[in-house]
């Protein structure tokens, strides 16, 4: 059986929209029929349980790394996407994980049969001690000079530990005051994989607790995001195994998958 | 001479709007006639600069971290506002000052001269890491996650009992937002501000001036008016308890830790 895919969701300015991607890309995958692990691993400020409205789940991805508690059993199912998450703690000391954790949890990450583990993480650099370089990352910004300079800060730092990495640009509102799409490629060396315009539908869905692209599926943001799940689900060639009994949303997701894989 | 006021914005939370409250803060009180420094403590993700147009001026922050330069030498002035800035370095090199350093720098910036030191901050918690101010900002925007690290970050202050006052920025008043009296009731005491949603912001970033200079008429440059007027008279009660010989009284406001 192949390896989970790894996607570390990352920024090193805050507030970009780290966990709104991470939940919402995950879900999308989700729906689509892959099978899904959401990691909280934002130590300093878990915040997926509050968009996914699991915020009483007490186990999570800190007794794991304790070794208090199995990644299976620490797992919480987000019933209406099938996606499986493990949520962090809402504490108000703390919890820098060592290495020696993180690998711990790394390695009992890679005997799971998900398809894909997304890492929510914080704000900041990654120390490749304790992140790896698996798989690879998602840089999120906003098309702002302050989160695009710290961007590419965090982008040559990934390309130091020869980590592959990608661009989402959130919260596009193409007002004269932002960047550009052509500055931002021109300031960022990878490929930017997504442009997610704002959209009210995310601060409802937050407040909702349900994922904007659970809420409403065909709103731009919702798209793009959509978009976004299909290139990995294609780009790691996986087969749908949609059941019948999915329903219609899922077997429509997987009808758009193929599509997409065709052109 | 009296002591500067100094005040630590913060947040836990990220991308909250620190580093507009701190330039904002300190762009109306300069306005109102005060001298004040912006200390772009961010060491993390250093910010200050490109809110002011100030990226190719000498930063150096860490410098006098590290002792290595007086205030004064690497000190920026903002051209059309004439703040006084301490920049900080945009460098691929991670840097994270040891204690020793901040409690130094900390006592460097107790004797100058300004009545106001801004202290921007990074997202976290930066707890004995800049302890010694006179006050801490915590910023934070009307929704849950935010809240939720602006009480962790307020419990972490009372911990060290450090003053801390309560800022709500990017305000839409939409139905899907958490109300202020929501956020009075988890927070246990009044918000200090409450800055709405305001396309001057990201404008006046882009024109490289503090929004009160760039229009004074926004809304969000009254807001801002409004509060840098209450933390004037902070100021001012905060040199009077000072001058009352004393020092009883602030020093019994710091140990109970008393809002």
């Amino acid at each position: 059986m192949s390896k989970p895919y790894i996607i570390r969701v990352s920024s090193q300015k805050g507030g970009v929209g780290k966990t709104t991607v991470s939940v919402n890309l995950a879900i999308a995958m989700s729906l689509a029929g892959s099978k899904v692990l959401l990691i909280d691993a934002d130590f300093i400020n878990p915040s997926v349980g509050i968009h996914l409205g699991i915020e009483g789940a007490n186990m999570g991805v800190r007794a794991v790394l304790l070794g208090k508690s199995s990644l299976e059993s620490a797992v919480v199912p987000h019933n209406p996407s099938g996606l499986q998450v493990l949520p962090g703690e809402i504490v108000s000391r703390p919890h820098n994980p060592t290495p020696a954790q993180m690998s711990r949890l790394f390695k009992q990450v890679f005997k799971t049969n998900y398809n894909f583990v997304i890492f929510d993480t914080p704000p900041g650099f990654f120390p490749e001690e304790e992140f790896g370089n698996f798989g690879e990352a998602i840089i999120v910004t906003t098309p702002e000079m302050t989160s695009c300079v710290s961007a590419v800060r965090l982008a040559n730092d990934y390309d130091r530990q020869h980590l592959k990495h990608g661009l989402v640009v959130n919260r596009f509102r193409n007002k004269g005051y932002e960047l550009h799409m052509r500055e931002i490629d021109e300031m960022y060396d990878g490929t930017v994989l997504a442009v997610l315009p704002d959209s009210e539908i995310v601060p409802i869905g937050v407040s909702e607790r349900i994922p904007a692209y659970l809420m409403n599926r065909r709103a731009p943001f919702s798209s793009a995001i959509g978009e976004l799940a299909m290139k990995y689900i294609t780009k790691m060639g996986f087969e749908f195994q949609v059941k019948r009994s999915n329903g219609i949303f899922a077997r429509i997701a997987a009808a758009f998958a193929l599509l997409f894989k065709r052109s | 001479m009296a002591e500067p006021y100094i005040v630590r914005v913060s947040s836990q939370k990220g991308g909250v709007g620190k580093t507009t409250i701190s330039v904002n803060l300190a762009g109306v009180l300069k306005a109102l006639g005060y001298s004040v420094l912006i200390v772009d403590a961010d060491y993390v993700n250093p910010v200050v600069g490109m809110h002011l147009g100030l990226e190719d001026a000498s930063s150096g922050f860490r410098a006098v971290m590290r002792g290595r330069a007086r205030l004064s030498n690497v000190l920026t002035i903002h051209p059309s506002t004439g703040l006084h800035i301490l920049c900080g370095e945009i460098s691929q090199k991670q840097y994270e000052p040891n204690p020793e350093s901040i409690s130094r720098f900390a006592r460097m910036l107790h004797q100058t001269k300004y009545d106001f030191v801004i202290m921007d901050t990074p997202p976290g918690f930066t707890k004995e890491v800049f302890a010694d101010v006179n006050e801490a900002l915590i910023v934070m925007t009307p929704d849950m996650q935010s809240t939720t690290s602006a009480i962790r970050s307020s419990q972490v202050f009372d911990r060290y009992h450090i003053r801390h006052s309560l800022v709500v920025n990017r305000i839409r008043s939409r139905a899907f937002e958490l109300s202020p009296r929501e956020i009075e009731s988890v927070y246990g005491s009044r918000i200090d501000a409450m800055l709405p949603e305001d396309d001057a912001v990201p404008m006046s970033i882009a024109a490289h001036i503090p929004v009160y200079h760039y229009r004074k008429r926004a809304q969000f440059s009254r807001a801002m008016l409004d509060f840098s007027r209450l933390y004037s008279s902070r100021g001012e009660q905060h040199e009077e308890s000072k001058g009352t010989g004393g020092g009883l009284i602030s020093w019994l406001r710091r140990a109970l830790g008393g809002r």
